[in-house]
């Protein structure tokens, strides 16, 4: 009886659909984290109380995407998408795990409910980082989406609608710089 | 119908031998993980309580021969206790951990383990979730409470005075290989700490049922645990001679440590470690006081899974008599109810303010209770406002 290993035959599929919506999602996260720390009250005191210098990575194990925030002399920045040594870091587990997540399938609570990603560092800090995005969240989400991702939907006011505009108009494209 | 979870996580790897005379296992086990040399981690009350020795006897003739003992555990360990045992391992030549104790000889164990296996002194550098990545030394659980339940679950709470918090650790790298539940080790509690560890215990099975995180498998552990306690967390605190309520308990606290270790738990734990770390209130006392406040806190989102622990809660007569849309507000009133005749047994405080926590350190305690990563899973958001209105709620 002829016994024949087939592993040659057998390759993972690449997902480049799913790794380009979740690059884009973490592009679109990490610009608009930036500005909501210029212009949201609550996501800049939350940012006061980080250490600094603070480095914030999230990213796709096991070999991305990423996304990486910096906060150096006061001031929250989106550094783009190489990896680097990082003082709070989130790892989805799987590229599912993340497409799930960044696709508002489920929201941040159910992910880590799921055991979807991995945490590493100071859990009070990531409570803080946590804070932050799900306010981000609530400016790139509209509501009927908000409302299923997030435990509380932030509430907006006229103040907040501008903040969203000047995320989608100007924060956002301006992360394009870090391709 | 009941809501299975599109995707759940469910471990309990930890061999659990539990009766009569289980300690004196506690070579043989040692021996099977491939152990010649504990360190025994415990605390003054174990020793003073004569447990360390029922410990110790259980090693005679043994070639499993103990290493080091460290008896001053603290109440609230800190990572300091914990750099400085891990040196005492290392030092000592140990190879494995037997840990005999509450809560706090527990997770310090857990965290000494981290130290043991992973090198360095600093136990900061492993905070977070699921990242540690080397097996660790082989380790025992004795629980001499009843309990945190951290014989069977993966997480460690650590304080860091530094920072006037509470870290916490969580890895499947954390279970116990073994924990031991011996009628002997929970016999000399005070009423006090056993209905305040009981309630700890009864305060991982309802937040492990009602939060995000919940499960079939979980859920199944939580409502035993309840049941048992319900029947039995009285007759302990009454008569801490009673070995059966005493046995039971133990029982009950270890179900309802695998059901949150499986489910985590929420608004109730970060309100209780907040107020543990700011102004040290015992955990199980600051769990009795919080429970029934954070269930009227997430009524408005989980009723219905409150509706539904009125059963193990107060039994199937009381459920029965219950019209369905006023359960859940009569299982927060059954808790109510226990709480106060466990205050008429052993005077278990009711209020933060009973239990002296200064009126000026709420705001303190409400910065802290929202970032503990407790509340992740609670299936209401928290924000300081939120903490701070339930501390107060709390306070008289």
């Amino acid at each position: 009886m002829m016994i024949a290993n087939t592993v040659a035959k057998w390759r993972p599929r690449e997902k480049p659909l799913k790794k380009f919506v979740v690059a884009s999602a973490f592009l679109a996260l990490g610009s608009a984290m930036e500005t909501a720390a210029i212009l949201d009250k609550d996501v800049r005191n939350e940012v006061k109380t980080w250490k600094d210098p603070m480095v914030v990575m999230f990213e796709v194990l096991p070999n991305g995407p990423y996304m990486v925030l910096e906060k150096r002399n006061g001031r929250l920045r989106y550094l783009g998408m190489n990896k680097m040594p990082a003082d709070l870091a989130i790892s989805f587990k799987t590229l599912e795990g993340a497409f799930l997540v960044m696709s508002a399938q489920i929201g941040t609570p159910q992910s880590y409910a799921e055991h979807r990603a991995t945490l590493k560092g100071d859990v009070s800090a990531a409570m803080s980082l946590i804070r932050c995005l799900n306010i981000v969240q609530g400016y790139l989400f509209p509501k009927i989406i908000s409302k299923r991702v997030l435990k509380r939907v932030p509430p907006m006011n006229l103040t907040k609608h501008a903040i969203r505009a000047v995320i989608y108009a100007l924060g956002v494209p301006y992360g394009l710089r870090r391709l | 119908m009941v809501p299975i979870p599109s995707y759940y996580e469910f471990q309990n790897p930890v061999k659990v031998i539990a009766g009569k005379v289980a300690v004196d296992n506690v070579a043989y086990e040692l021996d099977q993980l491939g152990a010649k040399r504990p360190l025994v981690i415990t605390d003054k009350g174990v020793v003073a309580a004569g447990l360390l020795q029922v410990v110790v006897d259980g090693f005679a003739g043994s070639e499993v021969a103990i290493g080091a003992i460290f008896e001053d555990t603290p109440p609230d360990s800190s990572n300091h206790v914990v750099n400085a045992v891990a040196k005492m391992f290392r030092e000592a030549g140990c190879d494995s951990i037997v840990a005999v104790g509450g809560g706090s000889v527990l997770d310090t164990a857990k965290a000494v383990n981290i130290l043991a296996a992973e090198g360095g002194d600093d136990l900061l550098q492993y905070m977070g979730a699921e990242i540690l990545k080397k097996p660790l030394k082989p380790f025992i659980a004795i629980p001499t409470t009843a309990g945190t339940g951290s014989e069977v679950t993966l997480a460690a709470i650590i304080a860091n005075p530094d920072k006037n918090i509470k870290m916490a650790f969580t890895s499947a790298r954390l279970y116990p290989n073994v924990a031991i539940l011996d009628p002997r080790m929970t016999l000399t509690m005070p009423p006090k700490i056993t209905a305040a560890t009981g309630m700890d215990a009864l305060t991982h099975a309802v937040e492990a049922y009602s939060c995000k995180q919940k499960n079939p498998l979980s859920d199944a552990y939580a409502t035993a645990a309840i049941a048992m306690i319900r029947d039995y967390l009285p007759r302990a605190v009454a008569d801490g001679s009673d070995k059966d309520a005493r046995f039971a308990m133990a029982n009950a606290s270890l179900l309802a440590g695998v059901s949150f270790s499986n489910a985590m738990v929420g608004v109730v734990h970060s309100l209780a470690h907040a107020v543990g770390g700011v102004c040290h209130v015992p955990h199980g006392v600051g769990n009795a006081i919080f429970l029934p406040i954070g269930m009227e806190y997430n009524m408005d989102v989980v009723a219905d899974i409150y509706a539904e622990l009125l059963l193990p809660l107060a039994g199937p007569d009381v459920y029965l008599a219950t019209p369905p849309e006023r359960r859940a507000q009569k299982s927060v009133d059954t808790i109510k109810a226990l709480n106060r005749e466990l205050n008429r047994l052993s005077g278990l405080p009711l209020t933060l303010k009973d239990a002296g926590v200064p009126k000026g350190k709420l705001e303190d305690c409400a910065k802290a209770a929202i970032n503990d990563g407790s509340h992740t899973f609670n299936p209401k958001e928290l924000e300081y406002n939120d903490a701070l209105s339930l501390i107060r709620k709390a306070y008289e």
